[in-house]
C-alpha cells in the first residue's frame, strides 16, 4: 500500500474516533485519523470528568492528550487540520475520502465518527463579530459586558445557566428565541418565535436585527453582546449520500447495519451514543467490527 | 499557569524578551475555558510544524497579562482569548475568542512566511 493507503479511514478524531482508532491498530490494521479541527472534539473544553470508569477526576484537556497519544502509540496516523470534504464509494471494499487540502485518501473501510457540531445564528457576519460582541460562552466573556446591553439567543445547551449569569452582568438582556410561534412579551425583552435577521456594527456589534417567523414584525435592538447558545447538530453531511441508493450495489440502505456490511461504519454520537462513556465503548465497538470486516476480505 | 503543554509566559520581561528578541511570536492570552481550550489545542498540534515560529501562552488573569491586554490591537476585544502574534516585536496580528485550526494556520502561513 502507498502512503496515501491504508486498511481503515476514521473521520473524526473525536473520543469515539480515537478509541476506533487505537482499538483497530491494536488488532493489527493500518489506520489514519482525519480530522478537520483538533483532536478530542468537544470533550476537550469540558472542566472535568468525573463519571468515566477507573478515573476519578481529569480535565477533557487532558483526557484527550492521552487518547491522543495512545491512538499514536499503537502506530495510528493522525491528520489534524484536514477537512474531509467528500467521500466516494469507488468499488468493493474501495473507498476515497478527499481533503480540503486537495488530496486524497484511499481505503478498504471508513468509519465516520464526526460527531456532533455548535449550531451559530447562520448569519455571514457572525464570524465578523466573534471576539467583538458575539460569543459562544456567558461564563468566558460575560466580564466583558458588565452594565451593557446583551442578548442572548436560542436554547440549546448551557442556555439556562447563561441567562442567569448574564442576568447579573448585562443591563438591560433581552432572550431571542427562535422557535415557537411569533410573540413578545410586555416589557419587549422576550421574543419567542423570533429570529435574528442580521447583526450590525461598526467593528464591534451594536445592534441586532429581529424578524418574527411569519416574517410581519421587525425589530432592531441595540445591543453590545449578543450570546449564541443554538445547541449542537449531527454533522453527518458525509453520512447522508450513503442513505440513499447506493451506487455500486444499487440497493439503498435499511440501516446503519446494512451500511457497515459495504465496509462504511458509523460510530459515536452518529450512532446515537450520547455520554463520554457510550461514545468511547462505541468506538471500540466499532473497532471488533471494522477488524472482523478487514479480516473477511482477507480471507477473500 | 495555565494546564496547557505549551509553553508559558508568566512575567512581563519574560513576554517582552520574548518578543523582542525573536522574530516571530504567537501569544494565547486566556482561561482554560471552551473558547481558549481549542486555541491552545490548536497551537500545541502546530508547534512542530512550525517551529521558527515561538508559539506560547499567557495566563488572562496574572499582572503580565498586562503585556497583551494593553496593546491598542486588544482594546475592542470582548472575547477570551486574545491571541497576538508579533514580528520583530512588532504585532501583526491580533484576534478575539476562539479560532480554528485552520484560522490559525493561515494567519501563521500568511503572516509569518
Amino acid at each position: 500500500m502507498d502512503a496515501s493507503t491504508t486498511e481503515c479511514i476514521i473521520i473524526g478524531a473525536g473520543p469515539a474516533g480515537l478509541s476506533a482508532a487505537m482499538q483497530i491498530a491494536a488488532r493489527g490494521h493500518s489506520c489514519t485519523v482525519i480530522e478537520g479541527n483538533v483532536s478530542g472534539g468537544h470533550i476537550v473544553v469540558t472542566a472535568a470528568i468525573m463519571d468515566y470508569p477507573g478515573i476519578e477526576t481529569i480535565s477533557g484537556y487532558a483526557f484527550s492528550a492521552i487518547l491522543l497519544k495512545q491512538a499514536q502509540s499503537n502506530g495510528v496516523a493522525v491528520k489534524t487540520g484536514h477537512k474531509a470534504i467528500s467521500l466516494i464509494r469507488t468499488g468493493q471494499n474501495r473507498y476515497t475520502v478527499n481533503l480540503d487540502d486537495g488530496t486524497a485518501l484511499s481505503s478498504q473501510c471508513v468509519v465516520l465518527a464526526t460527531g456532533l457540531r455548535s449550531v451559530n445564528t447562520g448569519l455571514p457576519e457572525e464570524s465578523d463579530f466573534s471576539g467583538r460582541g458575539v460569543s459562544y460562552c456567558a461564563e468566558c466573556d460575560g466580564f466583558f459586558f458588565k452594565n451593557k446591553p446583551v442578548a442572548i439567543y436560542g436554547k440549546g445547551d448551557g442556555f439556562a445557566e447563561a441567562v442567569e449569569s448574564l442576568s447579573l452582568i448585562g443591563k438591560p438582556t433581552y432572550h431571542v428565541y427562535p422557535s415557537g410561534s411569533p410573540s413578545a412579551d410586555a416589557t419587549g425583552s422576550t421574543f419567542e418565535g423570533w429570529r435574528i435577521a442580521a447583526l450590525e456594527g461598526d467593528g464591534n456589534l451594536s445592534a441586532i436585527h429581529l424578524e418574527s417567523n411569519d416574517r410581519k414584525q421587525k425589530r432592531k435592538i441595540e445591543v453590545e453582546g449578543l450570546f449564541v447558545y443554538m445547541g449542537k447538530e449531527p454533522a453527518d453531511e458525509l453520512l447522508k449520500p450513503f442513505l440513499t441508493t447506493d451506487a455500486v450495489t444499487n440497493m439503498r440502505p435499511l440501516s446503519y447495519h446494512d451500511l457497515a456490511r459495504t465496509g462504511l461504519f458509523v460510530s459515536g454520537h452518529l450512532a446515537e451514543a450520547e455520554t463520554l462513556i457510550e461514545v468511547c465503548a462505541s468506538g471500540v465497538s466499532t473497532a471488533g467490527q471494522v477488524s472482523k470486516y478487514l479480516q473477511k476480505i482477507e480471507k477473500g | 499557569m495555565l494546564g496547557t503543554n505549551l509553553e508559558h509566559l508568566e512575567q512581563k520581561e519574560d513576554a517582552e524578551t520574548l518578543v523582542n528578541g525573536s522574530e516571530n511570536v504567537m501569544i494565547s492570552c486566556g482561561r482554560m475555558g471552551p473558547m481558549c481550550i481549542p486555541v491552545y489545542a490548536a497551537m500545541e498540534d502546530l508547534e512542530k510544524e512550525y517551529p521558527h515560529i515561538k508559539l506560547v501562552d499567557m495566563d488572562f488573569d496574572i499582572p503580565a497579562a498586562s503585556f497583551i491586554k494593553s496593546l491598542p490591537e486588544c482594546s475592542s476585544f470582548m472575547g477570551l482569548p486574545f491571541t497576538v502574534y508579533f514580528k520583530n516585536g512588532k504585532v501583526v496580528e491580533a484576534t478575539s475568542s476562539i479560532q480554528s485550526k485552520e484560522q490559525i494556520k493561515e494567519i501563521l502561513d500568511h503572516k509569518f512566511n
